[in-house]
């Protein structure tokens, strides 16, 4: 999990063009922290499905599922594995 | 400028979604606008008007389809009749005519597509297509890795919905909806570079901004130069000017906007003209569909539908009485009064086969209102104008807007009085593109045009 952390970290700095060292990004309160919205969310996620090879679906779309790395890093490892997660229970 | 013979055609084409003519004329005059002025000065032009009602569904489905909105039936953002009473967004999967890109006579030409309604969920071709979605979606593109391409590049398109009106400050608004067309443009540009022979990009910022702040054009010169709506026609100005720089003698520039623009006052709820009428009732909850004969349609289609049985769940107007039910109707909303201007509130009622005439007339309302005030126009139906916060607007559309066209194939400096039709700049295209008109489409390229 601690691995595709990382991974998305790089992928926030990359995607969103951040002038941020990826380590320094928390693992929770994203949004507030990065400015995430409407439009550079979009950019990011489509970073993290080319990235990990996973497809997010729109219903699982929300501001949970971005605020918090471990929320999102598990949701992609269930993805990985094909299992479908439940945003919030991943 | 003459084309080589034999060289490859190809053809740009820019909606400039809600550019007015007296905007534009006026803006050209001033020098705010030297792109449109040049393609008014050089080029050949005229007006355009909207089939029926002006809203950007019908016009821009009639680009991509060469149908008329009478036969492509998208007269919404949403489907007109839904048995629930809840009208849902209209998908590409509804459309009854196929895209221009995927017809047989557009065979070997690559479109790039950028943002234009209809177009959502993205159907795979040999192409690009940033699609516009009404939802937050991560399947906006195709090919699926072309968002990611692009940002390689430094371009990072957004769909038009991203950026939601929701009372923000102006000051962030309209910085995000002018750079909105920005990202398009560029978009547009990359993929016009990579070999493209008819790029297609829909700007959404002048609709936008019209909308919201027209308001700061009726407070005299001063205010207007520093409006956002004229900072919107700027940008599209721009964006503009960044393909006229490439046009070549083989090149077509084409730009127009399906729908003009002009102030608003209010939205006049027609359900409280039905109310009044006793052909629509009202319950605890809202609309009581059981007691009610007649309805305000979704918003754009300036409509009226009735409670047909069997079109609607809770339908209260058998097929029997349809004819009857709806001549009551139109008499009592000829006779609904304005309670702003104390005047009529609509100048005709139209029965939905006289404004349609086409195979999609059962995807019209059943009665379309012509306003007698283009101030005052129907609300449509409260739940999504209650939505997209549609009573804050100080302006709305009107149907006569404009076309310009510059480059290959395109008589210099003629203006025609005539005015061209949505479907005439599909027919446009394929003229700019050196092809023959296909039979299956409904227009006809501006005289201006020959190919």
């Amino acid at each position: 999990m601690e691995d595709i952390k990382a991974r998305l970290r790089r992928v926030l700095v990359e995607s969103l063009e951040l002038e941020r060292e990826p380590e320094t990004i928390p693992d929770k309160d994203l949004v507030a922290t990065l400015g995430l919205n409407s439009l550079n969310t979009i950019e990011f996620l489509i970073w993290v499905e080319s990235e990990f090879g996973v497809e997010i679906t729109d219903e699982d779309l929300s501001v949970r599922l971005i605020d918090d790395l471990d929320q999102l890093a598990g949701y992609v490892a269930a993805r990985q594995t094909g299992a479908v997660p439940a945003v919030g229970q991943a | 400028m003459s084309s080589a013979v034999g060289a490859r055609r190809r053809v740009v084409v820019v909606v400039t979604e809600g550019a007015t003519p007296h905007l534009l004329n006026r803006w050209c005059d001033r020098g705010e606008l030297p792109s449109f002025a040049r393609l008014r000065a050089h080029g050949a032009g005229g007006p355009l008007d909207a089939e029926a009602v002006p809203y950007e569904p019908p016009g821009l489905v009639s680009l991509l389809t060469g149908a008329r909105a009478a036969d492509h039936g998208f007269l919404s953002y949403w489907g007109v009749h839904d048995p629930d009473y809840r009208p849902q967004v209209l998908t590409s999967g509804q459309r009854r005519q196929p895209l221009l890109w995927q017809q047989p006579e557009a065979a070997g030409l690559r479109f790039p597509c950028v943002g234009l309604f209809g177009t959502h969920p993205v159907e795979p071709f040999d192409g690009w297509l940033i699609s516009y979605p009404m939802q937050t979606t991560l399947r906006g593109c195709h090919p699926a890795t072309l968002q990611r391409e692009l940002a390689a590049r430094g371009i990072r398109p957004v769909h038009d919905v991203s950026i939601w009106w929701s009372g923000q400050a102006r000051a962030e608004l309209l910085p995000q909806l002018l750079d909105a067309d920005e990202r398009r443009g560029r978009a547009a540009l990359a993929l016009f570079d990579e070999g493209a022979d008819a790029v297609i990009v829909n700007l959404t910022a002048i609709d936008r901004s019209s909308h919201i702040f027209w308001q700061e054009l009726e407070l005299g010169d001063e205010e207007e130069r520093g409006s956002a709506v004229l900072a919107a026609y700027r940008t599209a100005d721009r964006i503009i000017g960044w393909f006229l720089d490439r046009l070549d003698g083989d090149t077509t520039l084409l730009a127009f906007s399906e729908i003009g623009f002009g102030p608003l006052r209010a939205y006049c709820s027609v359900n409280e003209a039905l109310e009044q009428a006793g052909l629509l009732a009202h319950g605890p909850d809202g609309v009581d569909w059981g007691r009610s004969q007649a309805f305000e349609s979704v918003q754009g289609t300036h409509g009226v539908n009735i409670n047909l049985v069997g079109r609607y769940k809770s339908g209260t107007v058998a097929g029997g009485d349809y004819t009857r039910v709806r001549d009551e109707t139109t008499a009592a909303l000829l006779a609904a009064i304005n309670p702003r201007t104390g005047l009529p509130l609509f100048d005709a009622v139209r029965p939905r086969e006289e404004v349609y005439p086409g195979t999609a007339v059962e995807a019209a309302p059943d009665l379309i209102l012509e306003p007698a005030d283009w101030r005052y126009l129907p609300l449509g139906d409260p739940s999504w104008a209650g939505h997209v916060k549609r009573t804050w607007q100080s302006a709305w559309h009107r149907p006569r807007s404009y076309w310009a066209a510059l480059g290959a194939g395109v008589r210099d400096s003629v203006q025609t009085r005539d005015a061209s039709g949505p479907a005439d700049m599909t027919a446009a295209v394929f003229a700019a593109l050196d092809r023959d008109i296909p039979a299956w489409c409904a227009g006809t390229p501006p005289g201006q045009l020959v190919s």
